[in-house]
Protein backbone atom coordinates (compact mmCIF):
# COMPACT_ATOMS: atom_id res chain seq x y z
CA UNK A 1 0.00 0.00 0.00
CA UNK A 2 2.56 2.40 1.12
CA UNK A 3 4.71 2.14 -2.51
CA UNK A 4 1.60 3.38 -4.20
CA UNK A 5 2.71 6.34 -5.96
CA UNK A 6 0.01 8.77 -7.87
CA UNK A 7 2.51 11.75 -8.77
CA UNK A 8 2.52 12.01 -12.16
CA UNK A 9 3.84 15.25 -13.74
CA UNK A 10 5.34 17.41 -11.20
CA UNK A 11 8.14 19.50 -12.53
CA UNK A 12 8.99 21.68 -9.09
CA UNK A 13 12.58 20.57 -8.09
CA UNK A 14 13.34 22.21 -4.22
CA UNK A 15 16.62 22.61 -3.13
CA UNK A 16 17.76 22.78 0.59
CA UNK A 17 18.37 26.61 0.38
CA UNK A 18 15.16 27.43 -1.13
CA UNK A 19 12.93 28.71 1.68
CA UNK A 20 9.85 27.04 1.62
CA UNK A 21 6.47 28.86 3.22
CA UNK A 22 3.24 27.16 3.89
CA UNK A 23 -0.51 28.17 4.71
CA UNK A 24 -4.06 26.47 3.94
CA UNK A 25 -6.41 24.35 6.09
CA UNK A 26 -5.50 22.15 8.92
CA UNK A 27 -4.06 19.24 6.82
CA UNK A 28 -1.49 21.89 5.94
CA UNK A 29 -0.10 21.57 9.08
CA UNK A 30 0.87 18.51 8.65
CA UNK A 31 2.94 19.42 5.43
CA UNK A 32 4.70 22.37 7.49
CA UNK A 33 5.31 19.99 10.22
CA UNK A 34 7.09 17.58 7.94
CA UNK A 35 8.83 20.36 6.11
CA UNK A 36 10.46 21.09 9.45
CA UNK A 37 12.21 17.87 10.03
CA UNK A 38 12.82 16.65 6.77
CA UNK A 39 15.79 18.75 5.89
CA UNK A 40 13.65 21.59 3.89
CA UNK A 41 14.62 25.22 4.71
CA UNK A 42 11.13 25.67 5.90
CA UNK A 43 10.40 29.36 6.16
CA UNK A 44 9.06 31.28 9.05
CA UNK A 45 8.63 34.73 8.45
CA UNK A 46 6.80 35.58 11.76
CA UNK A 47 8.55 34.18 14.68
CA UNK A 48 8.09 34.03 18.31
CA UNK A 49 10.61 36.44 20.29
CA UNK A 50 12.98 34.75 21.73
CA UNK A 51 12.23 35.36 25.14
CA UNK A 52 9.59 32.54 24.43
CA UNK A 53 10.48 29.18 24.76
CA UNK A 54 10.02 27.05 22.03
CA UNK A 55 7.49 25.36 23.77
CA UNK A 56 5.14 28.16 24.66
CA UNK A 57 6.26 29.87 21.54
CA UNK A 58 4.49 26.93 19.11
CA UNK A 59 1.97 27.38 22.06
CA UNK A 60 0.46 30.78 20.94
CA UNK A 61 1.13 29.34 17.41
CA UNK A 62 4.24 31.06 15.87
CA UNK A 63 5.17 28.20 13.55
CA UNK A 64 2.39 26.52 13.00
CA UNK A 65 2.61 27.72 9.68
CA UNK A 66 4.99 30.57 8.22
CA UNK A 67 3.34 33.35 9.15
CA UNK A 68 0.51 33.39 13.07
CA UNK A 69 -2.00 33.61 10.54
CA UNK A 70 -3.45 30.71 11.59
CA UNK A 71 -5.77 28.14 9.44
CA UNK A 72 -7.03 29.63 5.74
CA UNK A 73 -9.31 27.12 4.37
CA UNK A 74 -10.86 28.78 1.21
CA UNK A 75 -9.06 30.85 -1.98
CA UNK A 76 -10.98 33.75 -0.67
CA UNK A 77 -9.64 33.85 2.28
CA UNK A 78 -6.38 33.50 1.21
CA UNK A 79 -6.85 36.24 -1.64
CA UNK A 80 -8.00 38.94 1.11
CA UNK A 81 -5.46 38.19 3.26
CA UNK A 82 -2.65 39.03 0.77
CA UNK A 83 -4.77 41.94 -0.36
CA UNK A 84 -5.15 42.98 3.71
CA UNK A 85 -1.07 42.78 3.89
CA UNK A 86 -0.75 44.83 1.13
CA UNK A 87 -2.50 47.39 2.62
CA UNK A 88 -5.26 47.24 -0.21
CA UNK A 89 -8.55 45.58 1.83
CA UNK A 90 -8.95 47.06 5.35
CA UNK A 91 -12.55 44.83 6.58
CA UNK A 92 -15.02 47.05 8.59
CA UNK A 93 -15.82 43.66 10.66
CA UNK A 94 -14.56 45.29 14.44
CA UNK A 95 -12.90 43.00 16.74
CA UNK A 96 -14.58 40.49 18.63
CA UNK A 97 -14.94 41.43 22.54
CA UNK A 98 -15.58 38.17 24.48
CA UNK A 99 -17.83 38.02 27.50
CA UNK A 100 -14.54 38.71 29.99
CA UNK A 101 -12.78 41.78 27.82
CA UNK A 102 -10.74 40.36 25.69
CA UNK A 103 -10.46 40.42 22.08
CA UNK A 104 -10.34 38.47 19.27
CA UNK A 105 -9.13 38.92 15.80
CA UNK A 106 -12.13 37.73 13.52
CA UNK A 107 -10.13 36.79 10.80
CA UNK A 108 -7.47 34.39 13.26
CA UNK A 109 -10.00 34.00 16.49
CA UNK A 110 -7.90 31.56 17.45
CA UNK A 111 -4.40 32.41 16.71
CA UNK A 112 -4.01 33.65 20.81
CA UNK A 113 -4.74 31.35 23.37
CA UNK A 114 -6.11 33.64 26.50
CA UNK A 115 -6.84 36.37 23.48
CA UNK A 116 -5.60 39.79 23.56
CA UNK A 117 -6.00 42.01 26.36
CA UNK A 118 -7.13 45.20 24.12
CA UNK A 119 -8.60 46.17 21.00
CA UNK A 120 -4.90 48.08 20.60
CA UNK A 121 -3.19 45.21 21.61
CA UNK A 122 -5.10 43.30 18.64
CA UNK A 123 -4.72 45.34 16.17
CA UNK A 124 -0.75 45.88 16.86
CA UNK A 125 -0.82 42.28 16.96
CA UNK A 126 -2.50 42.27 13.77
CA UNK A 127 -0.14 44.82 11.74
CA UNK A 128 2.78 43.04 12.70
CA UNK A 129 1.00 40.05 11.72
CA UNK A 130 0.09 41.47 7.90
CA UNK A 131 3.84 43.31 7.77
CA UNK A 132 5.16 39.58 8.61
CA UNK A 133 3.01 37.57 5.53
CA UNK A 134 4.29 40.74 3.11
CA UNK A 135 7.60 40.00 3.39
CA UNK A 136 6.75 36.09 3.74
CA UNK A 137 5.24 36.78 -0.02
CA UNK A 138 8.55 38.68 -0.59
CA UNK A 139 11.25 36.38 0.78
CA UNK A 140 9.59 32.63 -0.28
CA UNK A 141 11.18 30.31 -2.83
CA UNK A 142 8.02 28.09 -2.78
CA UNK A 143 4.70 29.01 -1.23
CA UNK A 144 2.82 25.83 -0.36
CA UNK A 145 -1.07 26.40 0.00
CA UNK A 146 -3.80 23.44 0.87
CA UNK A 147 -7.32 24.50 -0.55
CA UNK A 148 -9.31 23.34 2.50
CA UNK A 149 -12.87 24.45 1.72
CA UNK A 150 -15.22 26.28 -0.51
CA UNK A 151 -18.03 27.30 2.19
CA UNK A 152 -17.64 30.15 3.94
CA UNK A 153 -19.28 33.32 5.67
CA UNK A 154 -18.85 36.56 4.42
CA UNK A 155 -19.83 40.33 6.03
CA UNK A 156 -22.69 41.29 3.88
CA UNK A 157 -21.26 44.78 4.30
CA UNK A 158 -17.70 44.61 2.69
CA UNK A 159 -17.59 40.67 1.59
CA UNK A 160 -14.88 39.80 4.02
CA UNK A 161 -14.41 36.07 4.69
CA UNK A 162 -14.12 34.50 8.15
CA UNK A 163 -12.17 31.33 8.62
CA UNK A 164 -15.56 30.21 10.67
CA UNK A 165 -18.93 31.15 11.58
CA UNK A 166 -19.20 34.27 13.35
CA UNK A 167 -20.65 33.58 16.52
CA UNK A 168 -18.79 30.02 17.11
CA UNK A 169 -15.30 31.32 18.28
CA UNK A 170 -16.17 34.91 19.22
CA UNK A 171 -18.27 37.85 17.43
CA UNK A 172 -22.12 37.07 17.81
CA UNK A 173 -23.95 35.78 14.43
CA UNK A 174 -26.16 38.38 12.94
CA UNK A 175 -28.55 37.03 9.34
CA UNK A 176 -28.36 40.73 8.34
CA UNK A 177 -24.54 40.99 9.03
CA UNK A 178 -22.85 37.40 7.40
CA UNK A 179 -24.23 36.09 4.85
CA UNK A 180 -23.03 32.25 3.97
CA UNK A 181 -21.44 31.67 0.38
CA UNK A 182 -20.35 28.03 -1.39
CA UNK A 183 -17.57 28.76 -4.07
CA UNK A 184 -18.14 27.65 -7.11
CA UNK A 185 -15.02 26.71 -9.40
CA UNK A 186 -15.08 29.91 -11.14
CA UNK A 187 -14.95 32.13 -8.36
CA UNK A 188 -12.26 29.89 -6.79
CA UNK A 189 -10.25 29.91 -9.72
CA UNK A 190 -10.62 33.77 -10.06
CA UNK A 191 -9.63 34.43 -6.20
CA UNK A 192 -6.41 31.40 -6.38
CA UNK A 193 -5.54 33.77 -9.64
CA UNK A 194 -6.17 37.05 -7.95
CA UNK A 195 -3.82 35.74 -5.07
CA UNK A 196 -1.08 34.47 -7.59
CA UNK A 197 -0.94 37.53 -8.90
CA UNK A 198 -0.15 39.19 -5.81
CA UNK A 199 2.64 36.93 -4.76
CA UNK A 200 4.64 37.10 -8.10
CA UNK A 201 3.80 40.99 -8.57
CA UNK A 202 5.95 40.63 -4.91
CA UNK A 203 8.13 37.99 -5.57
CA UNK A 204 8.15 37.07 -9.41
CA UNK A 205 10.43 34.09 -9.00
CA UNK A 206 7.87 32.62 -6.68
CA UNK A 207 7.08 28.90 -7.37
CA UNK A 208 3.76 27.51 -5.69
CA UNK A 209 2.70 24.01 -4.73
CA UNK A 210 -1.16 23.10 -4.66
CA UNK A 211 -2.87 20.47 -2.74
CA UNK A 212 -6.38 19.50 -1.33
CA UNK A 213 -7.43 19.26 1.65
CA UNK A 214 -8.61 15.18 2.44
CA UNK A 215 -10.03 16.11 5.66
CA UNK A 216 -14.22 16.18 4.84
CA UNK A 217 -16.50 18.93 6.26
CA UNK A 218 -17.27 18.58 9.90
CA UNK A 219 -20.89 20.37 8.61
CA UNK A 220 -22.53 22.08 6.02
CA UNK A 221 -24.50 25.49 6.04
CA UNK A 222 -25.33 24.85 2.42
CA UNK A 223 -29.36 24.39 2.50
CA UNK A 224 -30.96 21.16 2.76
CA UNK A 225 -27.64 19.58 2.10
CA UNK A 226 -26.28 15.91 3.53
CA UNK A 227 -22.43 17.01 4.78
CA UNK A 228 -21.48 14.06 2.71
CA UNK A 229 -22.31 15.40 -0.20
CA UNK A 230 -21.40 18.73 0.60
CA UNK A 231 -17.79 17.33 1.03
CA UNK A 232 -18.19 15.68 -2.36
CA UNK A 233 -19.14 19.15 -3.62
CA UNK A 234 -16.22 20.79 -2.08
CA UNK A 235 -13.18 18.38 -2.50
CA UNK A 236 -14.19 18.21 -6.53
CA UNK A 237 -14.32 22.03 -6.74
CA UNK A 238 -10.93 22.56 -4.91
CA UNK A 239 -9.49 19.64 -7.45
CA UNK A 240 -11.35 20.88 -10.66
CA UNK A 241 -9.85 24.55 -9.49
CA UNK A 242 -6.19 23.40 -8.67
CA UNK A 243 -6.11 21.25 -11.99
CA UNK A 244 -6.96 24.71 -13.97
CA UNK A 245 -4.73 26.83 -11.70
CA UNK A 246 -2.16 24.19 -12.85
CA UNK A 247 -2.76 24.14 -16.14
CA UNK A 248 -3.14 27.64 -16.92
CA UNK A 249 0.44 28.91 -14.89
CA UNK A 250 3.72 27.07 -15.29
CA UNK A 251 4.91 27.89 -11.77
CA UNK A 252 1.79 26.47 -10.15
CA UNK A 253 2.52 22.61 -9.58
CA UNK A 254 -0.49 20.32 -8.14
CA UNK A 255 0.82 17.85 -5.80
CA UNK A 256 -1.51 14.90 -5.08
CA UNK A 257 -1.95 14.67 -1.65
CA UNK A 258 -5.73 14.21 -1.55
CA UNK A 259 -5.28 11.67 -4.03
CA UNK A 260 -3.12 9.36 -1.59
CA UNK A 261 -5.11 9.50 1.53
CA UNK A 262 -8.81 9.60 -0.19
CA UNK A 263 -7.36 6.41 -2.70
CA UNK A 264 -9.62 3.01 -2.09
CA UNK A 265 -5.98 1.21 -2.97
CA UNK A 266 -5.73 1.93 1.07
CA UNK A 267 -8.96 0.79 1.94
CA UNK A 268 -9.98 3.78 4.10
CA UNK A 269 -7.27 3.08 6.38
CA UNK A 270 -5.43 6.68 6.16
CA UNK A 271 -8.55 7.82 8.23
CA UNK A 272 -8.67 7.73 11.95
CA UNK A 273 -11.67 6.18 13.52
CA UNK A 274 -13.29 9.56 13.87
CA UNK A 275 -13.35 9.27 9.81
CA UNK A 276 -12.16 12.64 9.71
CA UNK A 277 -8.36 12.97 10.82
CA UNK A 278 -5.43 11.85 9.18
CA UNK A 279 -2.93 9.37 10.16
CA UNK A 280 0.08 9.52 10.74
CA UNK A 281 0.52 6.83 8.45
CA UNK A 282 -0.97 8.47 5.80
CA UNK A 283 0.83 12.16 6.33
CA UNK A 284 4.28 9.52 6.10
CA UNK A 285 2.68 8.78 2.34
CA UNK A 286 2.40 11.66 1.48
CA UNK A 287 5.41 13.36 2.56
CA UNK A 288 7.51 10.62 1.53
CA UNK A 289 6.44 10.87 -2.18
CA UNK A 290 6.69 14.75 -2.36
CA UNK A 291 10.29 14.28 -1.04
CA UNK A 292 11.02 11.86 -3.31
CA UNK A 293 9.28 13.82 -6.26
CA UNK A 294 9.98 17.47 -5.33
CA UNK A 295 13.80 17.42 -4.21
CA UNK A 296 16.54 17.05 -6.76
CA UNK A 297 17.60 13.39 -6.14
CA UNK A 298 15.17 11.95 -3.83
CA UNK A 299 18.14 12.14 -1.15
CA UNK A 300 16.06 13.28 2.16
CA UNK A 301 13.78 10.77 1.33
CA UNK A 302 14.71 8.69 3.36
CA UNK A 303 13.75 10.85 6.52
CA UNK A 304 10.57 10.33 6.37
CA UNK A 305 10.39 6.56 7.18
CA UNK A 306 7.80 4.36 6.21
CA UNK A 307 5.39 4.17 8.92
CA UNK A 308 4.22 0.72 10.01
CA UNK A 309 1.01 0.32 10.91
CA UNK A 310 -0.02 -0.49 14.45
CA UNK A 311 -2.08 -3.33 15.55
CA UNK A 312 -5.46 -2.51 15.25
CA UNK A 313 -6.94 -2.26 19.46
CA UNK A 314 -9.87 -0.94 20.37
CA UNK A 315 -10.08 2.77 20.71
CA UNK A 316 -6.34 2.84 20.01
CA UNK A 317 -6.19 4.17 16.77
CA UNK A 318 -8.21 6.72 17.03
CA UNK A 319 -5.74 7.87 20.36
CA UNK A 320 -2.40 7.13 18.30
CA UNK A 321 -3.77 9.50 15.91
CA UNK A 322 -4.47 12.28 18.02
CA UNK A 323 -1.13 11.61 19.68
CA UNK A 324 0.82 11.71 16.65
CA UNK A 325 -1.03 14.38 14.25
CA UNK A 326 -2.83 16.61 16.40
CA UNK A 327 -3.57 19.55 14.87
CA UNK A 328 -5.80 22.40 15.49
CA UNK A 329 -8.86 23.09 13.61
CA UNK A 330 -11.12 25.88 14.16
CA UNK A 331 -13.87 23.00 12.84
CA UNK A 332 -13.47 21.87 15.96
CA UNK A 333 -15.44 24.57 17.75
CA UNK A 334 -18.21 23.85 15.98
CA UNK A 335 -18.49 20.47 18.50
CA UNK A 336 -18.54 22.68 21.01
CA UNK A 337 -21.83 24.61 20.22
CA UNK B 1 6.92 31.12 69.83
CA UNK B 2 5.96 31.73 66.42
CA UNK B 3 8.25 31.26 63.82
CA UNK B 4 8.81 32.68 60.27
CA UNK B 5 11.49 30.55 57.97
CA UNK B 6 11.83 32.90 55.19
CA UNK B 7 13.28 31.18 52.19
CA UNK B 8 14.52 33.51 50.03
CA UNK B 9 17.16 35.10 47.85
CA UNK B 10 19.14 38.11 47.64
CA UNK B 11 16.10 40.27 47.93
CA UNK B 12 16.00 39.26 51.18
CA UNK B 13 18.70 39.93 52.60
CA UNK B 14 17.33 43.26 53.74
CA UNK B 15 14.72 41.53 55.82
CA UNK B 16 17.49 39.17 56.99
CA UNK B 17 19.19 42.35 58.62
CA UNK B 18 15.89 43.96 59.13
CA UNK B 19 15.08 41.41 61.48
CA UNK B 20 18.27 41.28 62.96
CA UNK B 21 17.91 44.93 64.26
CA UNK B 22 14.61 44.29 65.46
CA UNK B 23 13.74 44.57 68.75
CA UNK B 24 11.06 42.76 70.70
CA UNK B 25 10.22 40.43 68.04
CA UNK B 26 7.26 38.47 69.70
CA UNK B 27 8.50 35.90 66.51
CA UNK B 28 11.50 34.15 65.23
CA UNK B 29 12.46 34.76 62.15
CA UNK B 30 14.93 32.72 59.94
CA UNK B 31 15.85 34.65 57.07
CA UNK B 32 17.63 31.99 54.32
CA UNK B 33 19.37 32.63 51.26
CA UNK B 34 18.74 28.77 49.37
CA UNK B 35 20.70 27.58 46.71
CA UNK B 36 17.66 26.64 43.69
CA UNK B 37 20.57 25.04 42.07
CA UNK B 38 23.68 22.80 43.35
CA UNK B 39 26.09 24.73 41.51
CA UNK B 40 24.86 28.23 43.04
CA UNK B 41 27.34 30.46 43.36
CA UNK B 42 25.40 32.28 46.60
CA UNK B 43 23.04 30.61 49.22
CA UNK B 44 23.67 29.54 52.42
CA UNK B 45 21.00 26.68 52.26
CA UNK B 46 20.90 23.76 49.58
CA UNK B 47 17.26 23.21 48.02
CA UNK B 48 17.18 19.59 49.73
CA UNK B 49 17.63 21.29 53.33
CA UNK B 50 15.26 23.98 52.55
CA UNK B 51 12.38 21.10 52.00
CA UNK B 52 13.51 19.80 55.10
CA UNK B 53 13.66 22.69 57.29
CA UNK B 54 10.00 23.42 55.96
CA UNK B 55 8.37 20.01 56.99
CA UNK B 56 9.92 20.71 60.45
CA UNK B 57 7.58 23.51 60.97
CA UNK B 58 4.51 23.36 62.80
CA UNK B 59 0.94 24.28 61.77
CA UNK B 60 1.62 27.86 64.04
CA UNK B 61 4.36 28.61 62.20
CA UNK B 62 4.56 30.78 58.84
CA UNK B 63 6.64 30.13 55.90
CA UNK B 64 7.68 33.07 53.51
CA UNK B 65 9.07 32.34 50.12
CA UNK B 66 10.92 34.51 47.77
CA UNK B 67 12.27 32.50 45.05
CA UNK B 68 10.42 33.11 42.52
CA UNK B 69 8.97 36.25 39.74
CA UNK B 70 12.41 38.25 38.95
CA UNK B 71 12.23 37.75 35.48
CA UNK B 72 10.94 40.70 34.65
CA UNK B 73 14.61 41.05 35.91
CA UNK B 74 16.38 38.56 34.43
CA UNK B 75 15.02 38.47 31.12
CA UNK B 76 13.73 42.05 31.47
CA UNK B 77 15.98 44.57 33.03
CA UNK B 78 17.96 45.31 29.83
CA UNK B 79 17.18 46.10 26.37
CA UNK B 80 17.11 43.05 24.44
CA UNK B 81 18.73 42.77 20.62
CA UNK B 82 15.49 42.33 19.59
CA UNK B 83 13.42 45.35 20.93
CA UNK B 84 9.90 44.03 22.46
CA UNK B 85 7.23 46.03 23.91
CA UNK B 86 4.23 45.02 25.94
CA UNK B 87 1.14 46.44 26.08
CA UNK B 88 -1.54 47.24 29.17
CA UNK B 89 -5.21 47.47 28.72
CA UNK B 90 -5.53 51.02 27.90
CA UNK B 91 -2.27 51.73 26.22
CA UNK B 92 -2.11 53.26 22.34
CA UNK B 93 -0.26 50.60 20.16
CA UNK B 94 1.96 53.82 19.14
CA UNK B 95 3.97 53.57 22.57
CA UNK B 96 5.46 50.59 21.09
CA UNK B 97 7.16 52.53 18.56
CA UNK B 98 9.40 50.41 16.16
CA UNK B 99 9.12 47.29 18.64
CA UNK B 100 8.29 44.13 18.67
CA UNK B 101 4.81 43.65 20.33
CA UNK B 102 4.83 40.18 22.40
CA UNK B 103 1.16 39.88 23.06
CA UNK B 104 0.27 39.80 26.73
CA UNK B 105 -1.34 36.39 27.17
CA UNK B 106 2.39 35.45 25.33
CA UNK B 107 4.12 36.56 28.15
CA UNK B 108 1.99 35.14 30.45
CA UNK B 109 2.05 32.02 29.51
CA UNK B 110 6.01 32.58 29.23
CA UNK B 111 5.94 33.18 32.83
CA UNK B 112 3.15 30.97 33.84
CA UNK B 113 5.39 28.02 32.39
CA UNK B 114 8.76 29.27 34.04
CA UNK B 115 6.68 28.87 37.41
CA UNK B 116 5.23 25.58 36.90
CA UNK B 117 7.65 23.45 34.83
CA UNK B 118 9.18 22.41 37.88
CA UNK B 119 7.51 20.86 41.14
CA UNK B 120 9.75 23.42 43.08
CA UNK B 121 6.88 25.71 43.92
CA UNK B 122 4.44 23.32 44.38
CA UNK B 123 6.78 21.21 46.17
CA UNK B 124 7.76 23.59 48.85
CA UNK B 125 4.30 25.03 49.36
CA UNK B 126 2.94 21.30 49.97
CA UNK B 127 5.57 20.43 51.69
CA UNK B 128 5.15 23.34 54.37
CA UNK B 129 2.44 22.37 57.25
CA UNK B 130 1.62 26.10 58.33
CA UNK B 131 0.22 28.97 56.01
CA UNK B 132 2.81 29.56 52.80
CA UNK B 133 3.11 33.30 51.74
CA UNK B 134 5.23 34.25 48.65
CA UNK B 135 7.02 38.02 48.40
CA UNK B 136 6.80 39.74 45.11
CA UNK B 137 10.50 40.84 44.36
CA UNK B 138 10.24 44.81 45.19
CA UNK B 139 9.06 46.68 41.92
CA UNK B 140 11.69 48.63 39.43
CA UNK B 141 12.93 51.70 39.53
CA UNK B 142 11.64 54.14 37.76
CA UNK B 143 15.33 55.62 37.16
CA UNK B 144 18.49 53.47 36.86
CA UNK B 145 20.94 56.61 36.17
CA UNK B 146 22.60 56.31 39.46
CA UNK B 147 23.60 52.70 38.64
CA UNK B 148 27.17 52.18 37.13
CA UNK B 149 27.07 51.54 33.67
CA UNK B 150 30.75 50.48 33.61
CA UNK B 151 29.44 47.04 35.63
CA UNK B 152 27.33 44.17 34.17
CA UNK B 153 24.12 42.44 34.67
CA UNK B 154 24.28 38.40 34.48
CA UNK B 155 27.37 38.72 32.24
CA UNK B 156 26.18 41.42 29.85
CA UNK B 157 27.46 44.82 29.30
CA UNK B 158 25.02 47.06 30.89
CA UNK B 159 26.87 49.83 28.79
CA UNK B 160 26.27 47.99 25.83
CA UNK B 161 22.87 46.80 26.10
CA UNK B 162 20.85 50.10 28.22
CA UNK B 163 18.47 49.37 30.56
CA UNK B 164 14.93 48.77 28.79
CA UNK B 165 12.37 51.68 29.36
CA UNK B 166 11.35 52.16 32.87
CA UNK B 167 7.13 51.58 31.79
CA UNK B 168 8.08 48.31 30.35
CA UNK B 169 9.96 47.00 33.00
CA UNK B 170 6.98 48.06 35.29
CA UNK B 171 4.72 46.18 32.91
CA UNK B 172 6.84 43.15 33.08
CA UNK B 173 7.16 43.14 36.40
CA UNK B 174 3.14 43.58 36.71
CA UNK B 175 2.55 40.42 34.85
CA UNK B 176 4.87 38.29 36.89
CA UNK B 177 3.34 39.25 40.06
CA UNK B 178 0.03 38.90 39.04
CA UNK B 179 0.66 35.60 37.46
CA UNK B 180 2.65 34.79 40.91
CA UNK B 181 -0.76 35.68 42.92
CA UNK B 182 -2.44 33.45 40.34
CA UNK B 183 0.13 30.57 41.07
CA UNK B 184 0.37 30.93 44.82
CA UNK B 185 -3.86 31.60 45.32
CA UNK B 186 -4.20 27.68 43.41
CA UNK B 187 -1.55 25.98 45.15
CA UNK B 188 -3.22 26.94 48.40
CA UNK B 189 -0.94 29.97 49.02
CA UNK B 190 -0.83 33.43 49.36
CA UNK B 191 1.44 36.23 47.21
CA UNK B 192 2.46 39.38 49.05
CA UNK B 193 2.23 42.67 47.59
CA UNK B 194 5.45 45.17 47.95
CA UNK B 195 4.66 47.24 50.63
CA UNK B 196 2.07 50.11 49.05
CA UNK B 197 4.12 53.11 51.14
CA UNK B 198 7.61 52.46 49.39
CA UNK B 199 5.93 52.64 46.30
CA UNK B 200 6.08 55.61 43.81
CA UNK B 201 2.35 56.70 42.66
CA UNK B 202 3.19 55.25 39.43
CA UNK B 203 4.04 51.95 41.14
CA UNK B 204 8.20 52.34 40.63
CA UNK B 205 10.30 51.25 43.95
CA UNK B 206 10.35 54.84 45.73
CA UNK B 207 13.52 56.57 45.66
CA UNK B 208 14.27 56.33 49.75
CA UNK B 209 13.81 52.17 49.42
CA UNK B 210 16.55 51.81 46.80
CA UNK B 211 19.69 49.86 47.40
CA UNK B 212 22.40 51.02 45.26
CA UNK B 213 22.29 48.65 42.49
CA UNK B 214 20.00 48.42 39.66
CA UNK B 215 17.15 45.82 41.46
CA UNK B 216 17.39 45.38 44.95
CA UNK B 217 15.45 47.27 47.54
CA UNK B 218 17.36 48.50 51.04
CA UNK B 219 17.07 47.90 54.69
CA UNK B 220 13.65 50.52 55.22
CA UNK B 221 11.53 48.70 52.56
CA UNK B 222 13.32 44.91 54.37
CA UNK B 223 11.39 46.76 57.61
CA UNK B 224 8.04 47.23 56.05
CA UNK B 225 8.33 43.71 54.60
CA UNK B 226 8.28 42.39 58.27
CA UNK B 227 5.84 44.39 59.08
CA UNK B 228 3.95 42.74 56.67
CA UNK B 229 4.85 39.40 57.56
CA UNK B 230 3.69 39.97 61.17
CA UNK B 231 -0.03 41.46 60.04
CA UNK B 232 0.30 38.12 57.79
CA UNK B 233 1.17 35.88 60.35
CA UNK B 234 -2.52 36.37 62.39
CA UNK B 235 -3.82 34.88 58.98
CA UNK B 236 -4.72 31.43 59.82
CA UNK B 237 -4.41 28.64 57.34
CA UNK B 238 -8.33 28.52 56.54
CA UNK B 239 -7.91 32.32 55.04
CA UNK B 240 -4.68 31.90 53.55
CA UNK B 241 -6.65 29.57 51.13
CA UNK B 242 -9.35 31.26 51.19
CA UNK B 243 -7.78 34.34 49.85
Amino acid sequence: MSEVDPVGRFDLKITPEMRVATAGSCFAQHIARHLKRSGFNYYVGEKAHPILSPTVGRANNYGTFSARYGNIYTARQLCQLFDRCRLRFNPVEEPWIMPDGTVRDPFRPSIQPGNFISVDEMEADRAQHLFSVRMMLKKLDVFVFTLGLTECWESAEDGAVFPICPGVEGGTFDPDKYTFRNQTVPEVVEDMTEALRMLRGLNPKAQVVLTVSPVPLMASAAPDEHVLAATTYSKAVLRVAAQMLRDAHDFVHYFPSFEVITGNYNRGRYYADDLRNVTEEGVSHVMRLFLKHATTDGATTQKVAKKKPAPVQPNATLEAARAYVEVECDEVALDRE
Amino acid sequence: MKRFLVLGNSHTENLRAAAAQADGLDVQCDVRWVKLKADARFGDLRLDDAFAALKGLSADDVAVLSLFGTSHNVIGLLNHPRPYGIMEPGDPAENLGSAELIPHAALRSEIRAKLTQTATLSGLVEAAPCPVFHLAPPPPKADLSFVNKKSNYRGVDIAEAGFAPAQQRLKFWRLEQHVLDEVMTSLGGAAIAPPSEALTDEGFLAEPFHANDATHANLAYGKLVLEQLIAAAKITPEQVTAQ
